[in-house]
């Protein structure tokens, strides 16, 4: 790794270290779910998350390491253009997207136990309905939220807001 | 630096309690394999969370430069 590429790493993990430190733990709390589940399907759903939360993880760094020479003006061109732009919204605001993300998991996780519990488990009416309502108002929320990350995102890229 | 190796201490300590728990207490094989899996990711956690601090700090011996700033996460 060249001095460069070295200390903007050193640099993206500093700044953003209680972010990637709360995805670290979000991936273990689903591995674990993972592996004392016996269900298939469950076991896929899960996995599914950490894969998603892995690439999260990869490109916020990655945003963060290519772009950090040219935004602090350590070399002479930017290699990247108008992504540049893009690349320093992800990493300037790289903890409240993780934060964002950990709640739209947490609650897609949760909908779909209380989905599979009302379906599998739960025999009486109320316990039942009750599931459902409570997997559909988070699945919502997680659907919300990731709308308002992908929006708020889009909004930063096009109005140069940093 | 302190502040890091009384935070894994802690987490250490976690661990051992929730492998102890597990050890130690009449239960399932299955309850048993619950807290072995717990206490396996807490001292995971401890470990990636150790080694992502004291990359991010490498490096960090020299003088202080500008616009380097490092404060704890937590």
């Amino acid at each position: 790794m060249d001095l460069i590429s070295g200390l903007a790493a050193r640099y993206c993990i500093r700044q953003d270290a209680r972010g990637f430190i709360e995805l670290w733990g979000l991936v273990l709390v689903l591995a674990g779910a993972a592996t004392a589940t016996r269900a298939t399907w469950w076991r896929g759903t899960l996995a599914c998350a950490i894969l998603l939360t892995g690439a999260l993880a990869a490109a916020i760094f990655w945003a963060c390491a290519a772009s950090a020479p040219a935004s602090l003006g350590t070399v002479a061109a930017n290699p990247y253009g108008r992504n540049l732009d893009a690349m320093i919204c992800v990493s300037s605001h790289a903890v409240e997207t993780i934060d964002e993300w950990i709640s739209i998991v947490a609650a897609f996780v949760v909908a779909i136990g209380l989905i599979a519990l009302g379906i599998f488990r739960f025999r009486k009416l109320p316990a039942r309905g009750f599931a459902f309502a409570a997997g559909a108002v988070l699945l919502l929320f997680a659907a919300a939220n990731g709308g308002l990350l992908l929006v708020g995102l889009s909004w930063c890229h096009s109005s140069r807001l940093f | 630096m302190e502040r890091l190796a009384v935070t894994l201490a802690a987490v250490a300590c976690i661990a051992l309690l929730l492998s102890a728990v597990g050890r130690f207490k009449r239960l399932e094989p299955n309850r048993k394999q619950t807290w072995y899996i717990a206490a396996c990711a807490v001292a995971l956690f401890a470990a990636g969370s150790g080694m992502l601090v004291i990359f991010g700090l490498s490096g960090c011996g020299g003088a202080t430069e500008a616009g380097l700033t490092w404060d704890w996460p937590w």
